[in-house]
């Protein structure tokens, strides 16, 4: 891995990012613009499995999950951004490896969610039904996961020395 | 019955027969002497304004009050920090000695100096969180009122404001705190000020976007008049957010030297 990431340092793409000081700048700033897509329409769905906001159908909630997947590509790309970047700084750090487990765990919890048949039993609640209890499991998981990712995120330049 | 049928006559709203026919049923019925002219047009007119202006709600009323207060004083604070930068070379004026006094008190020093994780990260992580919860509540309210997923009832958008309020306060509270910090390197950056006006706009559109859709839901014959307003407010209200959290982040970026 670190091999790996010596050698993605030393592409002309990773010296592009970091030799315009506007292109970190302005990828930080679309970070945290697919942030709050993603944790605004995907919270707003767990917080209707869990019970607030019940008198929405949930099939009606499900129209913004497209919105929060759009939120995540954003990130996922100027996640990339950073990493091609800067990969020394993050290949050594455990608070980015925490983070990616973090949303590798998020992304299990959403293939759970669909592959067991729960988002089908979902999908059908209407106004103020009350979900099953293993929806509102995966939906705690969901927000406790993607606060954590936020964390991890935050908290990058305070683990181990790599910053 | 005659004064019914000549009722239904002259329902055309004109006021003016109303008010006779009223006057007739109540002649006959009710009253020997003549109500003033015009009076229940006047009644009428009355009833449907107070029909229309939601009811009075205690805590509605003090959390409007109390957001639009926040976003009164972010506003003013950030005139005034972009005032008294003017004269930077002027580092001895009060404003400055408060700001360094602020620096050199107990709260700051612990914050800048403490190891303990409770400390600088966790404040900052809050208010991370904290606009998180605010912005993201806030795009997806916005994209509702867009027209994004229309089948989102207005109430659950509603219900969505008070978790907005607590990011608020969590990202007010947890920004002073960031402030006192460093107090003298903030107020000399102009992203700063223009990040606090921003969010006190922000502020502004989002209490107006709660009155607009509480309108919605007491009141739904306002609603097709009212709904290019709140596709303006929520137009606005995304372009505001956006450009407070691009102000925020550049923070770090573009310090004045």
């Amino acid at each position: 891995m670190h091999t790996f990431a010596v050698w993605l340092k030393a592409t002309h793409i990773s010296w592009l990012i970091t030799h315009y000081a506007w292109v970190w700048a302005t990828a930080q700033v679309i970070h945290f613009f697919g942030m709050s897509l993603l944790f605004g329409c995907i919270a707003l769905l767990d917080l209707r499995i869990l019970g607030i906001g019940i008198s929405s159908p949930v099939s009606a909630v499900n129209g913004l999950v497209p919105w929060g997947i759009c939120g995540f590509i954003i990130n996922l790309l100027t996640g990339a951004i950073f990493v091609i970047g800067q990969p020394l700084q993050y290949v050594d750090n455990p608070g980015f490896w925490l983070k990616m487990l973090f949303i590798f765990l998020a992304g299990g919890n959403i293939a759970i969610f669909y592959l067991t048949g729960v988002a089908d039993r979902v999908e059908v609640l209407q106004a103020g039904d009350e979900a099953p209890l293993v929806a509102k499991v995966i939906a705690s998981a969901s927000l406790f996961l993607w606060v954590g990712v936020m964390f991890f995120g935050r908290m990058l330049p305070y683990f181990g020395s790599a910053f | 019955m005659n004064a019914e049928m000549s009722f239904k006559r002259s329902t055309r709203r004109d006021h003016f027969d109303v008010d006779r026919e009223i006057d007739k049923v109540i002649h006959r019925n009710l009253m020997n002497q003549s109500p003033p002219p015009g009076i229940y047009s006047t009644i009428l007119g009355k009833v449907r304004i107070e029909t229309t202006r939601p009811p009075a709600d205690p805590a509605r009323s003090l959390s409007c009050a109390s957001a639009l207060v926040a976003a009164a004083v972010l506003i003013v604070v950030a005139i005034v920090l972009a005032a008294s930068r003017a004269p930077l070379a002027a580092t001895h004026t009060p404003f400055f000695n408060w700001l360094s006094w602020i620096h050199s008190t107990s709260l700051s020093t612990w914050i800048n100096e403490s190891e303990s994780f409770l400390a600088y990260p966790t404040i900052l992580f809050l208010h991370t969180l904290g606009l998180a919860v605010l912005v993201g509540f806030s795009v997806s309210a916005d994209i509702r009122l867009l027209g994004v997923a229309p089948r989102i009832p207005l109430a659950s958008v509603s219900r969505l404001f008070p978790f907005m309020w607590l990011g608020f306060w969590i990202n007010a509270i947890s920004g002073t705190l960031l402030f006192i910090a460093d107090p003298i390197r903030k107020s000399m950056n102009p992203l700063f000020e223009i990040k606090l006006a921003l969010v006190g706009l922000g502020l502004t559109c989002m209490v107006l976007i709660q009155r607009q859709l509480y309108l919605f839901d007491t009141a739904p014959g306002v609603e097709k008049r009212a709904r290019s307003r709140s596709k303006v407010l929520a137009i606005s209200s995304l372009a505001i957010w956006a450009s407070a959290i691009a102000a925020g982040r550049l923070l770090a970026y573009l310090k004045s030297s």
